[in-house]
């Protein structure tokens, strides 16, 4: 999918290597055994740097087992992940990746400065500038003031904002972000949106999303992949030639909605219902 | 602090109001309950004369709660020493987990008054099969809550670390261990519930000295009064203890409520 796409910017082609790319990767889960569960058969495709990459699928298509992979906390069966030419593992101990989670995965017994600082701590950043990266992306998230919060005291936004500045704080160059507004009510998640293409655009990360929303995956990507069920496989590439900075009135555009409606007849056609 | 208002003071004193005046008016309908009756001080001494009988003990009864309270704490801390440690052994290698299990049930399903005759015979009638009873019983809530508590860590939190380092101590560390500590107190405080009744039972298979030993003495020879007075005794030991690690719990532990616990 490299090929000439309308919107693609010419800084990102001539970069040496996509951000993340899958050749031919098949997974299977609990091989050899009763339950064996082909969850990825002969996946391709690339990432480009700083594109915004949006994947739609039913549940058990193999969403999450794709993150994992580009994450490295899973090996392929065949073929090959690769982050920005090298592999997974790789790019993983140079800190080149960010995950957001569906749910918060905070760490109960740390407040929000801590919790976002919590990377960084690990890989040995002194106190003093690891609170003041955090506060940074804390601010950024819209939760100035609230450093010494604990998660429970925070609303189920709020906390997903803490992940989110964590996951930033990091300053990884590929974010993978696993239904990260799945939670959320749909105010919040409009509001956040947002705030994630003005982050996006600003920190000039490549980002691999994965939602259930069609709407919401038109709206913030450059290219969203429908995948089919049983195996997982790629069903559509679908490059979303709207301009940018995206708003709202991109979603009364005619354009906005015809992408809609292609990749819903996508999905619908894989789950079988019309 | 608003603690110190007076206003709070009130709320306080009405929150605690019913169980107070509620216990108060039970010893007071026990005393006259003996008095109006004349029930016999052999079948059930009043709550005056249990006070007089554990007055008149004097140091004695010091000497026995002493006792006790050093083989509650000995076991308590070795049970759990090794609970914590065995918990340990079992999350980490998943082969520890099958030879130590067998053992944590055995130890669970043998019967512990059964047991301390042999121990007695062991090691005589000194602190030490005391000490070893109340560990045995201490020691399974506890390294069963812990390992639940090593498990109940957030897999993602996991993943979360392993994007900085794959090493297992880290995870432990700053992961897993903490997860545990909630469910580590809520195994400690029922530990501590049956520490108590460990050492009292183990007394009463051979000892000289001790709430168990008076509980047992003041039956042997007729004196009511004695047992009711070891039982007492017993009771608020069990209370302060099981309050000590409460408040441990609330300086330490991060949170304090909806942990689902194994008892
Ligand atoms: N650890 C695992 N062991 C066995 N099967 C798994 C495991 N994780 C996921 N699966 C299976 O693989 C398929 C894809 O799962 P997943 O990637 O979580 O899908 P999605 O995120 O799209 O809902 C599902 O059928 C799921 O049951
Ligand atoms: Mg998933």
């Amino acid at each position: 999918m490299t090929d000439a796409r309308p919107g693609a910017d010419g800084a990102a082609q001539t970069a040496a290597h996509p951000a993340i790319r899958f050749q031919n990767i098949g997974l299977v889960y609990g091989r050899g055994t009763a339950n064996e569960v082909e969850a990825l058969k002969d996946v391709s495709f690339d990432v480009r740097p700083q594109e915004f990459v949006s994947i739609l699928g039913p549940s058990g298509c193999g969403k999450s087992t794709l993150l994992r992979l580009v994450a490295g906390f899973l090996n392929p069966t065949s073929g090959s992940v690769s982050v920005g030419g090298v592999d997974p593992e790789n790019a993983r101990t140079n800190g080149l990746l960010g995950v957001v989670f569906q749910s918060p995965v905070l760490l109960q017994w740390r407040n929000v400065i801590e919790n976002v600082g919590f990377l960084l701590e690990l890989q040995g950043v002194p106190r003093r500038k690891r609170q003041e990266t955090a506060r940074h992306y804390i601010d950024l998230v819209g939760l100035g003031g609230f450093e010494r919060h604990m998660p429970h005291q925070l609303s189920g936004g709020m906390q997903q904002r803490v992940s989110i500045a964590r996951a930033l704080a990091f300053g990884p160059s590929v974010l993978l972000m696993d239904e990260p507004f799945g939670a959320l009510d749909a105010l919040t998640r409009d509001r956040m949106a947002f705030d994630l293409l003005d982050i996006w655009k600003r920190d000039k990360k490549t980002v691999l999303f994965v939602t259930h929303s069609v709407q919401e995956a038109v709206f913030l990507s450059d290219v969203v992949i429908v995948m089919t069920a049983r195996p997982g496989k790629v069903g559509l590439i679908r490059p979303i030639d709207l301009g940018r900075p995206r708003t709202k009135d991109h979603r009364l555009q005619m354009e906005f909605v015809e992408h809609c409606r292609v990749l819903l007849d996508e999905l619908e056609a894989d789950v079988g219902y019309h | 602090m608003p603690v110190f208002s007076i206003r709070s003071i009130g709320r306080k004193a009405l929150y605690y109001a019913p169980p107070v005046l509620s216990f108060v008016a039970f010893i007071i309908a026990w005393q006259l309950y003996v008095d109006l009756f004349g029930v016999s001080a052999f079948i059930l001494p009043s709550p005056e004369r249990i006070v007089r009988a554990g007055i008149n003990l004097g140091p004695a009864l010091w000497g026995h709660t002493w006792t006790t309270t050093y083989e509650i704490l000995l076991g308590f801390l070795v049970g759990n020493a090794v609970a914590v440690g065995l918990a340990y052994l079992i999350v980490r290698w998943s082969v520890a987990e099958r030879i130590v299990y067998p053992f944590l049930i055995v130890s669970q399903t043998v019967p512990k008054l059964a047991v301390a005759p042999l121990l007695v015979i062991w090691f005589g009638t000194g602190i030490l099969p005391k000490v070893i009873v109340t560990a045995l019983v201490c020691f399974f809530p506890t390294a069963v809550n812990v390992v639940q508590g090593l498990r109940s860590a957030d897999p993602n939190a996991i993943d979360l670390v392993r994007l900085v380092t794959p090493s297992t101590s880290v995870i432990f560390r700053k992961v897993q261990f903490p997860s545990s500590i909630p469910y580590f107190f809520a195994g400690l405080k029922i530990s501590m519930a049956a520490a108590v009744i460990g050492a009292i039972v183990a007394e009463w298979v051979g000892a000289n000295s001790g709430l168990g030993y008076l509980i047992l003495y003041g039956g042997t020879s007729m004196r009511t009064d004695l047992m009711f007075v070891g039982v007492g005794v017993t009771v608020i030991l069990g209370m302060v203890l099981y309050g000590a690690v409460g408040l441990a719990e609330y300086l330490i532990s991060w949170r304090r409520t909806d942990v689902r616990t194994n008892t």
